[in-house]
């Protein structure tokens, strides 16, 4: 019974589907795995392993997460962990925010983009570091331009994506909308801003991923905490391995943050049927 | 009772373009079902836009149940030849879209339930517009249609796109629908079959401008039978009309710059 179904499975498909099944899913599990692990032997190797590389240039894993132990019993982990993550929520609520409203406005209106667009383009040019001496003479040394700059950060790539989803908002739902007698806010409400949802949320991500890169950038210059004080505190006392917990936690920090709103993404947009890739 | 459409010497170009319509008169008498029949690029759908409300800009008069259009209205059911449905919207949902902004919610409910058993959808309810074969996204966006109670349904060659089989079917479900509603429909098509099957008088159109090649009635009781003996005799003038109206449209593109490309 058993072999029958397996030649009747071998002569459907000439690939090779055999295999026990119920292992494609933890492959599919494994996957993601394997490079950070990859990458964990390797730093491995290169330090504690073979001793490829001194200490002072690349710590051993060992060695950071002996930093790490030792900055988390100080409490100052928590400390700067939680500046930096404060931050970037509010950096990036209101940059999102502010980006959602003149995005909505000018990609509305032909009016408000003759007005603002081209201004908004000639500032998003201007490099992150750039702000930074301007912002600390207006505002200080306190937490106001970190988050503004966080703020700068988010806002473009959310205005940007919101701006042109909604001006390539497909022409015949709107012409649907006019023919079941739709005012224009209601354009707005039921065809223009759900069909820009994919693109917005696609903003999002890459604002809150923008968020993180110019928290660092505020926190580099003019800080006492914070995961970017923290890099610059290992590079002054030459401490490596206190450099690699700031980048690690960066890291780690970045992608559970994009994680929540790629969750919140799958959840939205479970109407969308793109082609979402081979096996 | 006066016509339920009626266009009065309609002209229409577009800016710096070419007329698309010259002086067309049309009326369709209330729960009369006409075809317009044409070759492709002759205007027929500038018919149904304008009759809309969603192309302004044109001479002459266009009345639906006597009043003037001045831009899209409820009382105007407008079936394009894709289905349109919002994808984010699940099958009720796209249906409830097309009820009256002033309608209550129950009673909104109990229509949308009614209109989704009439086009068989009940099962399919809950399921997104990526998730239907396109005769079954045909059938919401024509219950949407209904969902507006209009007086008048234009169709722009609504039945196109799906195989031939399910265009049988949803012909058929147009007419059962017709057969309650009495709905005065006005359906751009370019199949014959189609225009004899469903309409009471088939319009041929011959292109740009369009104008009016020739009006045949289809005086068979309904329901029809395609088969139909008396039937084959419209079908082959029909043909003939229609072959005629291309050809004039090749003869006057031949008329222009381009001609030795367009009359080879």
């Amino acid at each position: 019974m058993q072999a029958a179904a397996h030649t009747v499975q071998a002569s459907a498909s000439p690939r090779r589907r055999v295999r026990a099944p119920g292992w494609q899913p933890v492959a599919r599990a494994l996957a993601p795995w394997l490079l950070p692990f990859g990458l964990l032997a390797g730093w491995f190797l290169a330090t504690d392993g073979l001793h490829l590389l001194p200490a002072h240039q690349l710590p051993s894993p060992r060695a950071v997460v002996r930093a790490a132990g030792d900055l988390l019993a100080g409490g100052e982990l928590f400390r700067h962990v939680a500046a930096s993550v404060q931050r970037v929520a509010l950096g990036f609520f209101f940059g999102a925010a502010v980006a959602m409203l003149l995005g909505l406005w000018v990609g509305l209106s032909r009016g408000a983009e003759r007005l603002l667009d081209p201004t908004i383009q000639a500032i998003r040019n201007v490099p992150s570091l750039a702000w930074v001496p301007f912002l600390l003479l207006w505002m200080g040394i306190d937490e106001l331009p970190k988050v503004t700059l966080v703020a700068i950060g988010a806002f473009f790539p959310v205005y940007l994506n919101l701006v042109s989803s909604i001006r390539q908002t497909d022409r015949k739902l709107v012409e649907l909308g006019q023919v079941f007698g739709l005012t224009e806010m209601g354009l707005v409400r039921h065809i223009v801003l759900p069909a820009a949802l994919p693109s917005l949320l696609t903003g999002l991500r890459i604002g809150l991923g923008q968020s993180w890169l110019f928290l660092v950038a505020a926190e580099l210059i003019a800080s006492t905490r914070g995961l970017g004080f923290l890099l610059i505190d290992g590079q002054n006392s030459a401490r490596a391995d206190i450099m690699l917990v700031g980048i690690l936690l960066l890291a780690v920090l970045g992608k559970a943050s994009d994680g929540a709103l790629r969750l919140l993404e799958r959840r939205l947009l479970v109407w969308t049927g793109g082609f979402g890739g081979v096996t | 009772m006066s016509a339920a459409i009626s266009a009065e010497q309609v002209s229409k170009r577009y800016p710096d373009g070419p007329w698309v319509l010259r002086s067309l008169s049309l009326d369709v008498a209330p729960s009369e079902i006409v075809s317009l029949l044409g070759p492709s690029g002759s205007g027929k759908s500038t018919v149904l836009r304008l009759l809309s409300g969603l192309e302004r800009e044109h001479e002459g008069r266009l009345l639906v149940q006597g009043l003037e259009v001045r831009g899209p209205t409820p009382k105007v059911g407008m079936m394009f030849q894709e289905p349109r449905l919002l994808p984010w919207r699940t099958v009720r949902q796209n249906v409830a879209f097309g009820l009256p902004k002033s309608m209550a919610s129950g009673p909104g409910e109990t229509r949308v339930e009614r209109l989704l058993a009439e086009v068989q959808l009940t099962e399919a309810a809950e399921r997104l517009p990526k998730e239907l074969s396109g005769g079954m996204a045909q059938r919401v966006a024509l219950a949407r249609c209904l969902a507006g109670a209009p007086s008048v349904l234009l169709l722009d060659e609504p039945f196109s796109a799906v195989d031939a089989l399910t265009r049988m079917h949803l012909q058929e479900l147009l007419l059962s629908i017709w057969t309650h509603t009495r709905l005065t429909m006005l359906l751009v098509t370019h199949d014959i079959d189609e225009a004899l099957f469903l309409s009471d008088r088939v319009v041929v159109l011959r292109g740009s401008p369009a104008r009016i090649e020739e009006t045949i009635p289809v005086d068979v009781p309904r329901p029809r039978d395609r088969r139909d003996e008396t039937l084959g005799p419209l079908r082959a003038h029909l043909l003939e009309a229609l072959r005629l109206a291309g050809n004039g449209h090749t003869k006057e593109a031949a008329d222009g710059p381009t001609g030795f490309i367009a009359g080879w």
